[in-house]
């Protein structure tokens, strides 16, 4: 199979995550934190070291601001709902996954809170001044994604943090295609809440996510219950990481997941886009010259991630993705749980078919793929 | 024998397992011979916490813990009653 869709997960993971995911059970099959005993200090020291390793990749202030989820979408309901007050607002943009619409849709169903969403330019600081057009004195926080899952537009966060700042209102960062692919700094950018899945770019398995939290950013809980501390207490523990990692965590996940980010670690943030990249330059380059193809932007390896949207001309997306499919292409077709993104880019009546690498692609698998679509265009006669 | 069985340890309590690996880990990059146990001195109405024992200078380690924010609600040490 010549998988593109690593913008959902990534497959393969590398090899030391696959074996950490069969060793550990058998080394580290105890609950961290709940027992003394050496099993679990054992795996409780795992999980911390993969503590150590995020908090050093995007430089949070200590190790317990890094909070262990099962996803992306986990740590966005987490600091999107915890920073909501009654009455509050807040502003995203036009790019959103449905991680972040569906909460605040959520909020707004009692009609005690409310939010506005700012257009995305190719001009950086034309983006700024729709987010700056549309904070209120209610509003409660900034929530934006790094990078587009749709057409990889990245959005200047740096600017955007420097927004937030300036109004002292906290940013919430959906970096779901962003982390392992871009330098992600939480202190530099202002970021108050950092939202990643394990799973995409950091190589880890699925059912794994981190929310990373700045020192002065403490949302309310959503989710309580056992951490294995201060247990003759009803209230929440208010210390992290235990505030918000109620509940038996996914130990095993979570140390694979520090396989993954050693992973990323030696190869490099900045070999990994580069060569992802180029495969997707590859790509968008043979779209232009195709007249039976059609792209949504111009894509450059400044402006946007390694993702590419695009149509055959008169084919269905999802029928594409169907076809690329039987001959052994994973793509995604449809509207990849995003529908803003699509409004915007006016392909909500059709969707795309989305083109997503990772590091162990090749020049073998977009060859593959377009002499694949050369074909499909032909028998259709596209 | 292991290390420490036959000497007076001292400890600090940790509220959760996260800050007494961290503390441990301080401790140890500092010098000190340290380890991560159930916290077993209790007081009234304080449980499920995590104690870091380690042998030397008590007040040297709770100086470097402090120096690095480690949040710890008691110390003290465990005498050897063999």
């Amino acid at each position: 199979m010549i998988y593109l869709d690593n913008s959902a997960t990534t497959y393969p993971k590398p090899l030391a995550v696959q074996k950490s995911l069969q060793t550990s059970p058998m080394l580290f099959g105890a609950n961290p934190g709940r027992g003394g005993y050496k099993m679990s200090t054992d795996t409780a020291n795992e999980i911390y070291k993969v503590r150590s390793l995020i908090a050093e990749m995007f430089n949070a202030e200590t190790e317990e601001n890094v909070v262990f989820t099962s996803n992306c979408t986990h740590s966005l309901n987490l600091a999107i709902k915890g920073l909501a007050k009654t009455g509050g607002h807040a502003v995203t943009s036009c790019l959103e996954h449905n991680s972040v619409m569906r909460p605040l849709n959520k909020l707004c169903e009692n009609g005690n809170f409310s939010y506005d969403v700012a257009n995305v330019f190719s001009d950086e600081n034309k983006t700024v001044a729709s987010f700056e057009s549309k904070i209120r004195s209610n509003t409660d926080f900034i929530v934006c994604t790094y990078a587009s899952n749709v057409f990889g537009d990245i959005l200047p966060v740096r600017k955007i943090g420097e927004l937030a700042a300036k109004y002292n209102i906290p940013l919430i960062v959906d970096a779901a295609q962003a982390a392992g692919i871009i330098d992600i700094d939480i202190k530099r950018d202002n970021i108050s809440c950092l939202c990643m899945p394990g799973h995409k770019g950091l190589y880890g398995p699925a059912g794994t996510g981190v929310l990373l939290l700045s020192d002065d950013c403490l949302p309310d809980t959503i989710i309580e219950g056992g951490t294995g501390s201060e247990s003759t207490d009803f209230s929440q523990p208010i210390f992290l990481p235990d505030r918000f990692e109620s509940g038996t965590q996914n130990t095993l996940g979570i140390i694979a997941l520090g396989k993954g980010i050693e992973f990323v670690r030696r190869k490099k943030l900045s070999y990994i886009r580069e060569h992802e990249n180029e495969l997707i330059n590859i790509f968008y380059r043979y779209c232009i010259d195709a007249d039976f193809i059609y792209v949504y932007n111009r894509f450059n390896s400044e402006n946007f991630v390694p993702v590419l949207s695009f149509n055959l001309i008169g084919i269905p997306s999802e029928k594409t993705a169907d076809i690329l499919a039987e001959n052994n292409i994973a793509v995604r077709g449809g509207f990849h749980c995003n529908i803003s993104a699509h409004q915007y880019y006016k392909t909500e009546l059709t969707g795309t078919v989305r083109v997503s690498v990772s590091a162990f692609n090749t020049k073998k698998d977009i060859l593959y793929l377009t002499n694949c679509l050369n074909k499909i265009a032909k028998f259709k006669k596209v | 024998m292991k290390w420490g069985e036959l000497m007076d340890k001292a400890y600090v309590k940790v509220k959760s397992i996260t800050h007494a690996i961290k503390a441990k880990d301080i401790l140890i990059s500092n010098g000190f011979r340290a380890q991560v146990l159930r916290n077993t001195v209790q007081n009234p109405g304080e449980s499920c916490g995590y104690a870091v024992t380690f042998s030397g200078d008590i007040n040297m380690a709770e100086t470097i813990l402090r120096n690095n924010h480690i949040k710890f609600s008691g110390s003290g040490i465990i005498r050897n009653t063999l």
